[in-house]
C-alpha cells in the first residue's frame, strides 16, 4: 500500500511542482493587485455599480472591494478550486486508465496486491495532494495577506479552503469513476474537466436564468460555492454533499476496477 | 497434481471468440509451450488464468486453488512476463525491481543484482533509455526473482540477443529444476521446440492438439521416398488409406504418410524397395499442417 503511494506521489511530482508554482503565481499575483484596490474603494465601488447587474451577478462581485469579496471572486469561486480540479482529476483519472493505456496494469494487477488496495492506495494519495495543495494555497494567502494589509479572519480562509477541497475531491472521485470505465487518460480528464466547467458556468449563469433553479440542487458548484464560506464560514452541509458524493464515486470506481477485463494497448 | 488445471475454460468478448473450452494441465517441473497465429487465443488464455480478464465460463486452478477468484496469496506464488513489455519509463530498471520487490513484500537486492549480472543489464540506466531488449530483460528478471512456483511467459525472448536466450534457457532449466511449472507462449516454432516438454496448438480460440513434441512427430505426416529394383505405379499403393501425395519417376515412389508406416513400408518390401528415405516433420510442418487441416 505504502509502495504504491509514493509511487503515485513520484510518478506525478513534476506536474505537481509546475501546478503548485501555478498555484502560488496566480494567488500572488491577483493579492498584488488588492492593495490599488482597497485604496480606491468608494471610487471603484462607484464604477463597479456601473456594471450591469447581470455582470455583477455573474461574477458574484458583493462587496468587491473588501478582502472576503475580492478572495471570493478572484481565487475562491473558481481559480483555486479549479487548479485542485486539475489535479485531482488527472491523479484519479491517470490511476487506472493510464496504466491501462500503457500496458503496466497487466503486471501490476499479477501481483499479490488486490485491486480495490491498488486503487484504494491510489485514492490516498490523489485525496491527499488535493489536501496539501489547498492548504499551501491558504498558507501563500495568509502570508500575502499581510503583506497587502488585508482584513480577513484566518477562521474564514479556512472555510474557503475547505469548500475547494471539498470541490476537489468530488471531481477527483469522478475521474477516478470515469477512469475505471474508460482505458484512456485523456477521456478521463476531457470528461471531468467538461463537467466541471459546465456545472460551473451553470452555477454562474443561475443568478440570472431562472430555467436553471430545478436542477442547481444537484449541481455540485452550488453544493460548494452558494454558501459564500468567505463571508459565512463553512457550509457545513454544502462540503458533507461533495465529500460524500466523491466518496460514493470512489465507491463505485472500485467496484467496476474490481470486476473489469483489463484491456491491453 | 498439476500445478496449472484448466477445464473447459471460454472467454468471448461479446460475440468475439477468445478461447473456446479450452482444458490442459501443467505438471511441477514441465514447460509447456503454447503455439499459435496472431489471435489464436494465447495471451487471451494466459491472462483469463491471471484473472486479468473474466472467464466466461469453464474452471481453472493454480497450484490447487481457484484461478478464477482473486487470491493475493496464490499470486505470491506466480512470476509473470506480459506479452509486452511494460514497465514505468520514469524508473531506473534497479527502482522498478526494488518496487515490484517491495509489492510482493520481499527483498530482492541481491537477487536483482545476481540476475541483472547474468543477463548483462545496466541497473541504473533507466528504462526510458534502454533498448527493446534491454526493457525485455528487465521483465525476465522481475518475473523470475522472487523464484514462483508457476511462471506464465507470453513471447519472453521477444527482442533478446542469441546469448541472452541462452542464459534465459539456463533460467527455465534451473525454475523447472526447482520444480516449477512453466507455461511459456510463443510463435517462435523453434523456440518451443527446443524449451517445451509439452505443447499445445491454439487456432482460433481452441486446442488443436495438446501432446509431447516427439510424440506430435510421430503422428504427424512424413515423406518417405523408395527405390525399387523395377519401374513401379502409384497404383500399387491405392490400397493404403494413409498415405497421399504419392509421385512416381521410374523405378522411385515418394509419398507422404500419416500415422503408423507399417502397411506402406510391409507393401513397399513386397514391391522390391530396396532403399528407403524419410524425411522427419518439423514442428513448424505439424503446425501449419494441422492449422491447414481446419
Amino acid at each position: 500500500m505504502i509502495a504504491l503511494y509514493v509511487k503515485t506521489w513520484r510518478d506525478h511530482w513534476r506536474t505537481l511542482l509546475a501546478w503548485s508554482l501555478t498555484l502560488i503565481a496566480l494567488i500572488s499575483i491577483q493579492m498584488s493587485i488588492y492593495p490599488s484596490i482597497s485604496e480606491n474603494k468608494e471610487a471603484l465601488q462607484g464604477f463597479l455599480e456601473s456594471y450591469p447587474e447581470a455582470i455583477r451577478k455573474i461574477f458574484r462581485m458583493q462587496d468587491y472591494t473588501s478582502g472576503p469579496g475580492f478572495l471570493s471572486t478572484e481565487l475562491y469561486s473558481m481559480m483555486i478550486p479549479l487548479v485542485l480540479i486539475a489535479v485531482g482529476g488527472t491523479w484519479g483519472a491517470a490511476a487506472t486508465a493510464e496504466e491501462e493505456d500503457e500496458g503496466t496494469a497487466d503486471l501490476l494487477l499479477t501481483l499479490p496486491i488486490s485491486r480495490s488496495r491498488i486503487l484504494i492506495s491510489k485514492m490516498f494519495a490523489a485525496i491527499s495532494v488535493v489536501i496539501v495543495l489547498a492548504f499551501l494555497g491558504l498558507l501563500n494567502v495568509i502570508v500575502l495577506r499581510g503583506v497587502v494589509d488585508m482584513e480577513i479572519e484566518t477562521a474564514k480562509l479556512l472555510a474557503g479552503t475547505i469548500s475547494s477541497i471539498a470541490i476537489g475531491l468530488f471531481f477527483t472521485g469522478v475521474a477516478f469513476l470515469i477512469g475505471a470505465h474508460s482505458r484512456s487518460k485523456g477521456v478521463a480528464v476531457g470528461v471531468v474537466t467538461g463537467v466541471a466547467l459546465i456545472t460551473f458556468l451553470i452555477y454562474s449563469l443561475s443568478a440570472l436564468v431562472d430555467d436553471f433553479d430545478p436542477i442547481m440542487p444537484y449541481n455540485p458548484m452550488q453544493w460548494g460555492l452558494s454558501g459564500m464560506p468567505l463571508f459565512e464560514g463553512v457550509d457545513v452541509v454544502g462540503s458533507l454533499k461533495l465529500v460524500a458524493g466523491g466518496l460514493v464515486a470512489m465507491i463505485w470506481a472500485i467496484m467496476k476496477f474490481d470486476r473489469k477485463d483489463i484491456s491491453t494497448p | 497434481m498439476s500445478s496449472v488445471h484448466l477445464d473447459k475454460l471460454s472467454k468471448f468478448y461479446g460475440n468475439t471468440v477468445g478461447i473456446v473450452e479450452v482444458s490442459f494441465d501443467v505438471y511441477p517441473g514441465e514447460v509447456f509451450g503454447i503455439l499459435g497465429p496472431n489471435g489464436a487465443g494465447k495471451t487471451t488464455a494466459i491472462r483469463t488464468l491471471l484473472g486479468l480478464i473474466k472467464a466466461t465460463s469453464g474452471k481453472a486452478t493454480i497450484l490447487g486453488r481457484d484461478a478464477l477468484v482473486p487470491n493475493v496469496e496464490l499470486r505470491e506464488q506466480i512470476g509473470y512476463l506480459p506479452g509486452i513489455a511494460a514497465t514505468y519509463d520514469r524508473y531506473t530498471a534497479r527502482g522498478y525491481l526494488r518496487f515490484i520487490a517491495s509489492m510482493r513484500k520481499m527483498n530482492l537486492d541481491d537477487e536483482i543484482e545476481n540476475l541483472s549480472t547474468r543477463l548483462d543489464l545496466d541497473l541504473d540506466s533507466h528504462i526510458h533509455d534502454l533498448s527493446k531488449g534491454n526493457r525485455q530483460k528487465v521483465s525476465v528478471i522481475q518475473a523470475f526473482m522472487h523464484k514462483p512456483q508457476v511462471l506464465f511467459l507470453d513471447e519472453p525472448t521477444s527482442g533478446l540477443d542469441p546469448i541472452v536466450q541462452r542464459e534465459f534457457e539456463k533460467l527455465l532449466h534451473e525454475s523447472k529444476k526447482r520444480g516449477a511449472a512453466i507455461l511459456l507462449s510463443s510463435h517462435v516454432l523453434s523456440e518451443v521446440e527446443h524449451l517445451a516438454d509439452r505443447i499445445a496448438i491454439f487456432f482460433k480460440g481452441k486446442i488443436l492438439v495438446v501432446d509431447e513434441i516427439s510424440k506430435l512427430k510421430e503422428k504427424a505426416r512424413h515423406r518417405i521416398e523408395f527405390t525399387f529394383s523395377r519401374q513401379i505405379a502409384g497404383e500399387d499403393f491405392g490400397q493404403n488409406t494413409n498415405i497421399s501425395e504419392i509421385e512416381v519417376e521410374e523405378n522411385r515412389l515418394s509419398c507422404v504418410v500419416r500415422g503408423s508406416q507399417r502397411e506402406l513400408l510391409t507393401r513397399a518390401v513386397e514391391l522390391g524397395a530396396f532403399e528407403v528415405r524419410t524425411q522427419e516433420s518439423s514442428l513448424e510442418e505439424i503446425f501449419l499442417d494441422l492449422i491447414g487441416a481446419k
